[in-house]
């Protein structure tokens, strides 16, 4: 456990690193979009004018803009990050577009839960479908009082009692452990970083939509330009201390006078300006690639961990694998959810279709590994039964697969 | 300073380190004894809801089989017997003879075609079975809160205060014939290597 909240506290630092990056390119994105869209226009007004005529003034409401915008940034930034932790259960919610159910809609499910929810001893959670036929599940809650969990249609039909009771102990385990909490906050993080782009594209993620591709054609494009002015600064740089060492000496001895926050500060400028023009970048792309990479890596291990403490609920290992190998098996039939929930899932809920970026790292891990651990719990799982299940696994999907 | 008052020094700090280790064993025992409460409440509304559905059930059988009178007897003694039953002992003793009582009267119900068919009596039946799980599930809960504090409680150190203090060993809520087989729980460290130790079934 203690582990557990250490490795969460990690986790939240690195995931501010990506996150002040994504912070600082926004302001200059904002800054030019105020400069050049609003007040440029708005210099025909003579006071404005007048004030622009002067180098000073012209400086002057530069730095006014700049300042404007990092103060919309900070403020909307703390006021995303308080609604965040605030809405974030429901948020997830909202985006894997799961519905609350009753018990009398969902008797059996809702037995399930609440009879291992007393084997837990958690508070029974709410319980949520999503109407979808890729089988898969997953587990959301600040704290073990307001949690909930969420099966798949496609689960449901796929599963018998036994896969069933695995599963949903799998998922009461997140809870119990606190993983559902930081796995959580992650999901609703990734889901602002990806907010820009989903402003420009105001639709849902489709990989291969046009804006999408001149996004990342131009801001790519901007990026690379600015990697390559930032290398040229540098290779001249290093090149003139080479060739000319006394005189760089000589230069560095009369302008800098040992004043080394002058330096640090013209430096710091010299390269701004090459790094505000790759901001669109990170803030478009960049920023939830990396995050999804890192929430990716976290919930790993967990899987493990919450199997293991599943199998102490349901005292039947077999249960769990064989339901992993079937929904492994079936696993690819149209689930397509905003990529910031893919660390949730009881498996990866996109396998097949994943990019050479996700693909790097896996989110879960491989169904085989997991299934070898569970093995060695009990008395070994028989090849038969394994092949079995992932048969059925295999007729789900074709059978998906030839409705769509 | 005499050497006498560094003696005394002494005694005191370690007067102080042995109060504040036993200050620590006792809330910590104090906790494990609350949650083994906590956890037997869960048991306890549930063998509560089972009971309350007991009547319902001996009133429909009676309607059809008002002269097997020994066994709706039967089910009335256990039932306020569980109802009686003040340790966690004695109620899962209890548990287990209303569990037989209503398989007589299950046995009984056999017999009458009309009364299985009845809507009442099956949701009735449903609604127990159901209980019954739920007792299962929550003497699971309960059991291994019971393990956990008996364990402080019988081990060194920790034996050495928790009987002067009055801490007793937790009884156990064991009934008979639910016993599962056990499973050792194990996770290596490197799944991976766990992974190739049993190789994975190949695809077929």
């Amino acid at each position: 456990m203690s582990a557990n909240r250490r490795a969460t506290r990690r986790l939240l630092a690195l995931f501010a690193l990506l996150v002040l990056p994504f912070v600082a390119g926004l302001i200059p994105s904002l800054t030019a979009v105020i400069y050049f869209g609003v007040l440029t226009p708005a210099l025909g007004t003579p006071a404005l004018a007048r004030l622009h005529a002067t180098g000073e003034g012209s400086l002057l409401t530069l730095a006014a803009t700049a300042a404007l915008a990092a103060l919309v940034v900070l403020a909307t930034g703390i006021a995303v990050a308080w609604l965040e932790v605030r809405q974030a259960t429901r948020l997830v919610l909202r985006l894997t577009r799961a519905r609350r159910t009753s018990r009398e809609d969902e008797p059996d499910l809702w037995r399930v839960v609440e009879n291992l929810g007393l084997a837990a001893g958690l508070p029974t959670p709410k319980v949520y479908v999503i109407e979808a036929r890729g089988p898969n599940a997953f587990a959301v809650g600040l704290d073990p009082e307001h949690s909930a969990v969420v099966v798949t249609r496609g689960l449901l039909g796929l599963l018998d009692r036994r896969g069933l009771h695995g599963v949903i102990a799998h998922e009461l385990s997140h809870i119990g452990n606190q993983d559902t909490r930081l796995n959580t906050l992650l999901a609703a993080v990734l889901a602002v970083l990806r907010l820009p782009l989903g402003l420009l594209t105001r639709s849902q993620f489709d990989r291969n939509s046009l804006v999408i591709k001149a996004c990342l054609v131009v801001s790519g494009l901007m990026a690379v330009i600015a990697v390559l002015v930032i290398l040229a600064i540098l290779a001249q740089v290093a090149l003139a201390a080479w060739l000319f060492p006394d005189e760089v000496h000589e230069f560095l001895a009369a302008h800098i006078h040992g004043n080394w926050l002058l330096f640090v500060i013209v430096g710091t400028m010299i390269f701004y300006g090459p790094l505000v023009m790759g901001s669109p970048f990170y803030v478009l792309f960049g920023a939830q690639l990396c995050g999804r990479r890192v929430s990716r890596g976290v919930s790993r291990q967990r899987e493990f961990l919450a199997d293991a403490d599943a199998v102490l609920l349901t005292h039947d290992p077999e249960g769990l694998a064989l339901a992993l190998v079937k929904v492994g098996a079936a696993s690819g039939v149209s689930l397509d959810f905003s990529k910031a929930t893919a660390h949730l899932f009881f498996v990866e809920p996109s396998a097949p279709e994943t990019g050479w970026w996700d693909r790097g790292v896996a989110s879960h891990p491989t169904i085989e590994a997991r299934v070898a651990v569970l093995g060695q719990m009990g008395n070994g799982i028989p090849a038969e039964a394994i092949a079995a299940a992932r048969a059925a696994g295999e007729l789900f999907r074709a059978a998906g697969r030839r409705n769509a | 300073m005499s050497a006498s008052d560094a003696t005394l020094g002494v005694i005191l700090v370690v007067v102080v380190v042995v109060l504040l280790w036993m200050i620590g064993v006792y809330n910590k025992l104090v906790r494990g004894r609350n949650r083994v409460s906590e956890a037997w409440s869960g048991i306890d509304i549930q063998l509560r809801r089972r009971a309350s559905l007991v009547p319902n059930l001996v009133e429909i059988v009676r309607g059809y089989a008002a002269h097997e009178r020994g066994v709706f007897e039967e089910v009335a003694r256990a039932r306020s017997a569980l109802q009686r039953a003040s340790s966690a002992a004695a109620s899962a003793d209890a548990h287990t003879a209303l569990s037989q009582a209503l398989g007589h009267l299950f046995a009984v119900a056999e017999a009458y075609p009309q009364l299985r068919a009845s809507e009442n009596f099956t949701a009735l039946q449903r609604d127990l079975s159901d209980a019954e799980d739920k007792v299962a599930f929550a003497r699971q809960f309960y059991n291994r809160n019971v393990l956990d504090f008996n364990t402080r409680v019988e081990s060194f150190p920790g034996n050495l205060i928790s009987s002067t203090l009055g801490f007793q060993p937790a009884e156990y809520f064991e009934t008979a014939g639910e016993g599962r087989a056990e499973v050792k729980v194990a996770l290596s460290l490197d799944p991976r290597e766990r992974a190739a130790e049993t190789p994975p079934p190949s695809p077929t």
